[in-house]
């Protein structure tokens, strides 16, 4: 048995020496050392999970096929920050977002602006929210009226706000707020913000989960994840699916949604479809009814974005179904019915946007309902796509994502 | 003798990562299945279990970087502490991993694009949990740390013995 005062005194004098190296040539080879280890670590928190879930999940085939029809894309617009929605004006100009905050006129002869539309609200703009969805009222040509989606509160307390204006030369008159997504959450994240009008006078507008606030979408009392149905001037329609349930918020049109950025009625088909991003893997198209549980967060088939299970289930009884999947993630963001005569082999089919496959997807459709085969399109464009639109020229629309944005037409070869 | 002493702590560093890791995905995986099972889902046994070994697999990665890079400063201030306050040595090296953990998901949240990077420590109660598999790996390093110290010091009566001898 060693004498403990020896011993203590052999670890006092190690102790001492290594106190002395750290403090110097050993400490700036410590702090890089320590400096490579978070850097590794970093990698290991975002990239292996990619790699284990890609492992662990079942891949949808997208099945993308060769260009069908020739195309050529022209650019209408640059020089806007981070575009987010397109909105046509019956003069043959275009309505345009920037996150940030400003609301950007192209007039008919697809000159820009330099000046914004005055009187925008203050938005709060973080990561994913700002300034998003923009659209003119149906009846625009006798009232004026422009609608439009942003983020109100601060970055602790904050969530999507819809807010209705009339458009006088280059400032909106009257602004009000119709609807305010409640409660508040915390962070940029998963804002929802796309709506679409519904030929019955409402519209529909999503809500995103807020990303932390997963299991409220499964909460009928409150916004988080679900899609509302209002009428034009912000009060709950009568016929909405929970209207006058106790402890339901009656604004409520669907729920159990993750994050909805595509929005759009099939006029022909009467059909509402939604997209929706998934965690890593997951992303949604679906078909929405009224009164429909899309799951969320209790059924999907994507895994969170370190690699953990949200849920075991890909799949729930009493919870609709989508009707495509896309994993790994393409991240969905706007989406249109393609009605136009210039590419008569569209006609029909839905346009799903994408910010991480920097493409816009073609999804085929028979009667309304996907066929299964998709085509990729536009990824020579090499640009996250924010939103995809059906021009009333016959061309197709889309807006990207960058920080020198650009306005795009795709018109036949 | 140096470089084995060196390759020796990588092992014990090693060995309280890789406990960290199995005990927080764990404990993670069964908070996320918690709040699934608050939303009226039945999750059977065999189910649990499944998802447990499939974010063993999956989830395990993330957990093990975020363990590394919280127990490497924080095992070395442990063993520095320890040589100081010795009747509390164990507790430190706990405690020591517990909040080195607390401390990477904070920071973790603080450099990730969205709010909380880990779900199951969204709340306080669950961070902590999550975060108590970093004292599993405190005491894991101990342990190693205490018999190999134990060896160099007393190579004969090795059995049953403790440094604190």
């Amino acid at each position: 048995m060693i004498d403990a005062p020896v011993r203590d005194a052999r670890i006092r004098t190690t102790v001492a020496c290594e106190s002395r190296s750290m403090q110097h040539a050993g400490a700036a080879r410590y702090l890089r050392a320590m400096a490579a280890m978070w850097v590794t670590a970093l990698g290991l928190t975002l990239g292996l999970p990619a790699a284990a879930a890609s492992a662990l999940t079942a891949t949808t085939p997208a099945t993308p096929a060769q260009a069908s029809v020739p195309y050529r894309i022209e650019t209408v617009a640059t020089g806007l920050e981070h575009p987010w929605s397109l909105a046509f004006l019956p003069d043959g100009g275009m309505l345009v977002t920037e996150r940030a905050g400003r609301l950007r006129l192209i007039d008919a002869a697809g000159t820009l602006n330099p000046q914004p539309i005055a009187n925008i609200p203050p938005v709060s703009e973080m990561s994913q929210s700002g300034l998003m969805e923009v659209a003119i009222d149906p009846e625009f040509a006798s009232n004026r009226l422009v609608y439009f989606t942003h983020t109100y509160g601060t970055k602790q307390a904050n969530n999507t706000q819809l807010s209705r204006a009339r458009l006088e030369g280059m400032t909106l008159a009257d602004v009000q707020p119709l609807f305010l997504a409640k409660p508040a959450k915390v962070g940029g994240s998963n804002n929802g913000g796309r709506f679409v009008f519904l030929p019955d006078n409402t519209l529909v507008l999503s809500i995103g989960d807020g990303f932390d606030l997963r299991e409220q979408a499964q909460n009928p009392a409150n916004h988080i994840g679900k899609t509302v149905r209002l009428n034009r001037d912000g009060s709950i329609p009568r016929d909405n699916p929970y209207v006058g349930r106790p402890g339901v918020a009656g604004e409520i049109f669907t729920m159990g949604h993750r994050n909805m950025q595509g929005l759009t009625y099939d006029a022909t088909a009467k059909r509402l479809f939604a997209n929706e991003h998934g965690p890593r893997g997951g992303d949604e198209l679906n078909l929405l009814a009224a009164g429909g549980n899309y799951g969320w967060p209790m059924a999907t088939q994507g895994l969170d974005y370190t690699g953990a299970r949200v849920t075991p289930y890909t799949q729930m009884p009493g919870t609709q179904p989508p009707l495509l999947v896309w994993t790994p993630s393409v991240a969905p963001s706007g989406m249109a019915v393609y009605t136009g005569e210039r590419f008569a082999a569209w006609q029909g089919d839905i346009f799903v946007s994408t910010l991480v496959e920097k493409s816009v997807r073609r999804v085929k459709m028979m009667a309304g309902v996907p066929t299964g085969e998709q085509e990729v399109l536009f990824k020579e464009l090499n640009a996250r796509i924010r939103d995809v639109r059906d021009g009333p020229d016959g061309a197709l629309y889309v807006l990207t994502d960058e920080q020198n944005g650009r306005v795009l037409r795709i018109v036949p070869e | 003798m140096r470089h084995r002493g060196r390759l020796r702590a990588v092992g014990h560093f090693a060995a309280a990562v890789a406990a960290t890791t199995i005990a927080g995905t764990i404990v993670q995986t069964q908070i996320n299945l918690y709040d699934i099972q608050q939303l009226g889902v039945d999750i059977p046994a065999a189910i649990r279990l499944r998802t447990s070994a499939e974010d063993l697999l999956g989830f395990s990665p993330t957990m093990a970087g975020l363990a590394a890079a919280a127990l490497l400063p924080a095992l070395p201030f442990a063993v520095w502490l320890a040589r100081r306050y010795r009747w509390v040595r164990g507790a430190l090296f706990a405690l020591g991993g517990w909040c080195a953990l607390l401390i990477a998901f904070f920071i973790a949240d603080a450099v990730a694009p969205m709010p909380t990077l880990v779900a199951a420590t969204r709340t306080i109660a669950g961070a902590v949990a999550v975060a108590a598999s970093g004292a599993v790996g405190g005491i894991v390093f101990y342990l190693l740390w205490s018999r190999a110290a134990r060896l160099a010091t007393h190579p004969v009566a090795t059995q049953g013995g403790s440094i604190d001898d």
